[in-house]
């Protein structure tokens, strides 16, 4: 083969590896539509010229080379930036629109040359012309209501392709129009909106999951208005592990609290929560700048997602399981070389493990004596395998075979739970039988190494962990403590209620004793100066000073009694008085307190002071009674 | 006899009712699964297959609620696979952690003690073969005095302070003078003295059992960090080092230890399950 074949040859494998390159360098594509194909004279029809594209490229210098008579409006441009994931690979795909409203003077069809735009120094224009057919005014039936914004096309027609053009509206807001929604738009429907311009949403796939599960979480943007510039800060999912699920943006219209959204699939997630619990995604954050709210970027922040993750059941949990160790039709196999070695020697044992979920990172190796399993070497790979991470992972051990003989390496096992089955499964491979051919000199393979197998005699008995106690048999008497928990309510109620109850009762206490005092007080004022007054009556030698007594003993029960001040009534009026007191012998009274009268001012025999002195007690005593 | 029959059903009924009522704590597990569990690892202990012995125990670790002995079994696993030489990094905090569950559940345990005690010195001279000096910790006033008595028993005198602050109050009422009054007198500073002590110690003890875990370090040293993960400098933490721990969030666990304070890898603390 010639020296030019060679040459040839690497030029067309050099040509095939720089192909996908430039693939992957997606050239700008550049489209131009009119908001209306038939217009009435003088009716307003905005030409739109759209160039999407990526990396430096800064279009520029729009134009529309109109026909002479249309009135034509300077062009308006609009340049906007998105994040597109394809393949895995994201890229900033930005788009330059320019706009112009044209006006036709009269009517006909008219051919109107693509708008054009320099790109890199070099005017580029759209492949096909505009045709528009322009008729007398009044000639077209009514126009529906004023299409709002769904004609800028932007991230809309990028994504849906062409769309239905209108006139163009400055609100940019999306029409509230009755088209049916699709699948995807009627599955993310709401009821309310928590933005009426744009907000963002997480919606999980399941917001209960097992300790390991996966579940996948889909960020969605909604929105009703157009927005140049977006970023976006990822939701924190600190109790989570993350792996990336869908790389293609999508976008649909769907319907919330009655109006029309656009909805777009921002990015999918699987996650897989790392403890039990109840846990929180965060909330993803985005800002956005909206050409209709100002200039000023808005901040919006997504929905909290919580995921109730359980631990699978202990009942069946066989040995060897780990918390996590969640997956579904995972399987094991595993290559041992060689399998024959010399004491003291290594073998190699690679175990791969394939299925679905995030594959475990530590199996469960076989115990036997004489057989020490190093750190394994991990490699793997975890892919989306329709909407389910998966894939394989391989562990390479190195293993240490001391006894000579042939030394089963026993079964390497992965016990893990299947959500899906609801039960435990053990992937396992037995690993076979390993010669192991005695050392011809030992003293040369006398195995070394501090943590080795064989630590030397001295090092072992040096150890602390050389004398301690044997296992134990059987499960000896315990009784697991109760768990108390003195709430502090009651705790507090135990404090306070003694002293307070203390305090609460003296004062109660105190009270009441100061009030039936006073009562008391108030009561027995004159009712004790009656008594005392009857006491000097009974002392009194003289009947007039006895009858004098007696009557101020009297007047000072009744007063004790009713609170009447019987000394200044007249004994006629007096009468009446305790009758209306409810006094039963108010007469008798009246009588009494006449014949003290009587005697102080007439006197009797001696003996009718005593005879006065015994009928005034009688009285008093049924007064005071 | 028929009243009498209905009254003996009615007495079963209640001693059936009071019996679940004070039952052990609840069971997850059947007693047979938890007891061959115990039986296998044990088997599998005394034959020298330690991997085998350690899944057994920690199986029945993972039924509620646990057992001294299990957990000093499990312990010896640990230990045995070190002392074997098969020993996987963090086998000497794993071994800490089954001894001192061992402990918490059942605190005379000579023999846990002294294995303990031994896997602590197995850790200081492997430090010190490392050229590393041994970490002495100590607790913190705060933790030293809140640990001196159980929740249970400050709540006890916070409320026998309370009963001695309103018997002083009683007596000083009841008699203006002679010993009861002074009695009274001398009762209510010190039962006043005694709440305002212990009401904030029964706070702080329950505020410890229901916030923090026990746990330990199995690592051969865990370097605190902040809640960014930014390490601190401070001193490292030996491996089966006793560490209090709070609410994990993430990856990272809030953990303190002697005085110092920070956030650790979840996967380097084992937190103890004692009940």
């Amino acid at each position: 083969m010639s020296a030019l074949r060679w040459v040839l040859l690497s030029l067309a494998l050099l040509g095939v590896t720089l192909a996908p390159r430039r693939v992957a360098a997606a050239p700008p594509t550049i489209q131009a539509s009119l908001s209306a194909e038939e217009v009435e004279v003088d009716q307003p029809v905005q030409v739109s010229l759209e160039v999407t594209y990526e990396g430096q490229i800064s279009p520029a210098q729009p134009r529309l080379d109109a026909p002479a008579s249309f009135d034509v409006s300077p062009a308006s441009t609009m340049i906007s930036a998105y994040n597109v994931r394809i393949n895995g690979r994201q890229s900033i795909r930005q788009s330059y629109t320019a706009r112009w409203v044209i006006r036709a003077p009269s009517t006909g069809r008219f051919t109107i040359p693509s708008p054009s735009v320099i790109i890199d120094g070099e005017r580029v224009r759209a492949r096909a012309s505009l045709r528009l057919n322009v008729v007398a005014k009044g000639t077209l039936p009514a126009r529906p209501p004023a299409p709002r914004g769904g004609s800028f096309g932007g991230l809309g027609s990028f994504l849906f392709g062409p769309q239905p053009r209108r006139p163009f509206d400055p609100r940019m807001m999306l029409d509230d129009d009755d088209r049916p929604l699709t699948d995807e738009g009627a599955r993310l429907r709401m009821r309310r909106a928590p933005d009426p311009h744009v907000f963002l949403r997480i919606v999980p796939s399941k917001t209960r999951a097992y300790l390991g599960e996966q579940v996948s979480l889909s960020y969605y943007v909604y929105r009703r208005v157009k927005h140049q510039r977006e970023h976006f800060k990822r939701a924190p999912l600190d109790d989570f592990v993350r792996f990336p699920l869908d790389p293609t943006e999508r976008q649909a219209v769907t319907e919330v609290g009655g109006r029309r959204y656009f909805v777009r699939l921002k990015e999918e997630e699987a996650v897989f929560p790392l403890r039990s619990g109840r846990l929180g995604t965060g909330v993803l954050e985005g800002t956005f700048q909206v050409p209709r709210l100002g200039r000023r970027e808005i901040e919006r922040r997504s929905n909290e997602v919580f995921i109730d993750v359980i631990e699978p059941p202990v009942e069946g949990r066989p040995p060897g399981y780990r918390l996590g160790d969640v997956g579904r039709r995972l399987r094991l196999t595993a290559e041992v070389v060689p399998r024959e070695v010399e004491a003291g020697g290594t073998v190699a044992v690679s175990a791969r493990l394939e299925g679905l979920g995030r594959l475990p990172s530590k199996l469960k190796l076989p115990a036997r004596a004489g057989v020490e399993w190093y750190e394994p070497e991990l490699k793997g790979d975890l892919q989306r395998v329709r909407g389910t991470i998966g894939g394989w992972r391989s562990f390479g051990y190195a293993v240490r075979l001391d006894t000579p003989g042939t030394v089963d390496l026993g079964t390497l096992s992965l016990p893990y739970w299947d959500p899906r089955a609801e039960q435990y499964i053990v992937a396992d491979v037995a690993l076979g039988d390993v010669v192991v051919r005695p050392v011809a000199n030992p003293t040369t393979a006398s195995p070394a190494g501090s943590g080795g197998p064989t630590q030397n005699a001295a090092d072992a008995e040096s150890s602390p962990l050389a004398r301690l106690a044997p296992p134990r048999r059987a499960l000896g008497p315990y009784v697991p403590a109760r768990a108390f928990d003195l709430a502090p309510p009651l705790v507090w109620t135990g404090v306070l209620v003694p002293p307070l109850g203390v305090l609460l009762a003296g004062g109660l206490w105190t009270g009441v004793r100061t009030a039936r005092r006073r009562r008391r007080d108030r009561m027995d004022a004159p009712a004790r100066r009656a008594r005392e007054a009857l006491a000097e009556a009974r002392s009194a030698d003289d009947p007039k000073e006895s009858a004098a007594h007696c009557e101020r003993a009297l007047h000072l029960a009744l007063e004790a009694r009713t609170g009447v001040k019987s000394r200044g009534l007249l004994l006629d009026e007096l009468k009446t008085r305790l009758e209306t007191e409810g006094l039963a012998d108010a007469e008798a009274i009246v009588g009494l307190l006449r014949r003290c009268e009587t005697l102080r001012f007439a006197p009797v025999g001696d003996d009718a002071g005593g005879a006065l002195v015994a009928e005034t007690r009688t009285h008093i005593k049924a007064i005071l009674r | 006899m028929k009243a009498g029959a209905m009254r003996a059903r009615a007495v079963a009924s209640a001693a059936f009712a009071l019996a679940a009522l004070m039952g052990t704590a609840p069971a997850l597990a059947s007693p047979e699964a938890s007891s061959n569990a115990f039986a296998s690892g044990t088997t599998a202990l005394e034959e020298g297959r330690y991997q085998d012995a350690i899944d057994h125990f920690e199986a029945y670790a993972d039924r509620m609620p646990s057992h001294p002995d299990a957990s000093f079994n499990r312990g010896l696993a640990y230990v045995m696979r070190v002392e074997r030489g098969a020993g996987e990094p963090g086998d000497l905090g794993r071994a800490a952690a089954a001894l001192e569950e061992t402990l918490d559940m059942r605190a005379d345990d000579a023999e846990a003690r002294a294995a303990l005690d031994a896997v602590h010195a197995e850790v200081a001279r492997r430090r010190a073969r490392a050229g590393k000096d041994a970490v002495l910790a100590r607790p913190s006033l705060d933790r030293l005095v809140t640990r001196l008595f159980s929740e249970t028993t400050w709540a006890a005198l916070s409320v026998l302070g309370a009963l001695v602050l309103a018997s002083g109050i009683v007596m000083r009422r009841l008699r203006r003078q002679g010993p009861l009054h002074l009695a009274g007198v001398l009762m209510i500073p010190l039962g006043l003295l005694t709440v305002v002590g212990c009401v904030p110690l029964y706070h702080a003890a329950r505020s410890l059992r229901l916030d923090t875990r026990p746990g330990v370090i199995v690592v051969r040293e865990a370097h605190l960090t902040d809640e960014r993960g930014t390490t601190q400098g401070a001193e490292a933490i030996p491996e089966a080092a006793r560490v209090e721990v709070g609410a994990r969030r993430g990856r990272r666990v809030p953990v303190r230890y002697g005085t110092s304070e920070g956030w650790l890898p979840a996967s380097s603390v084992r937190l103890l399950r004692t009940r």
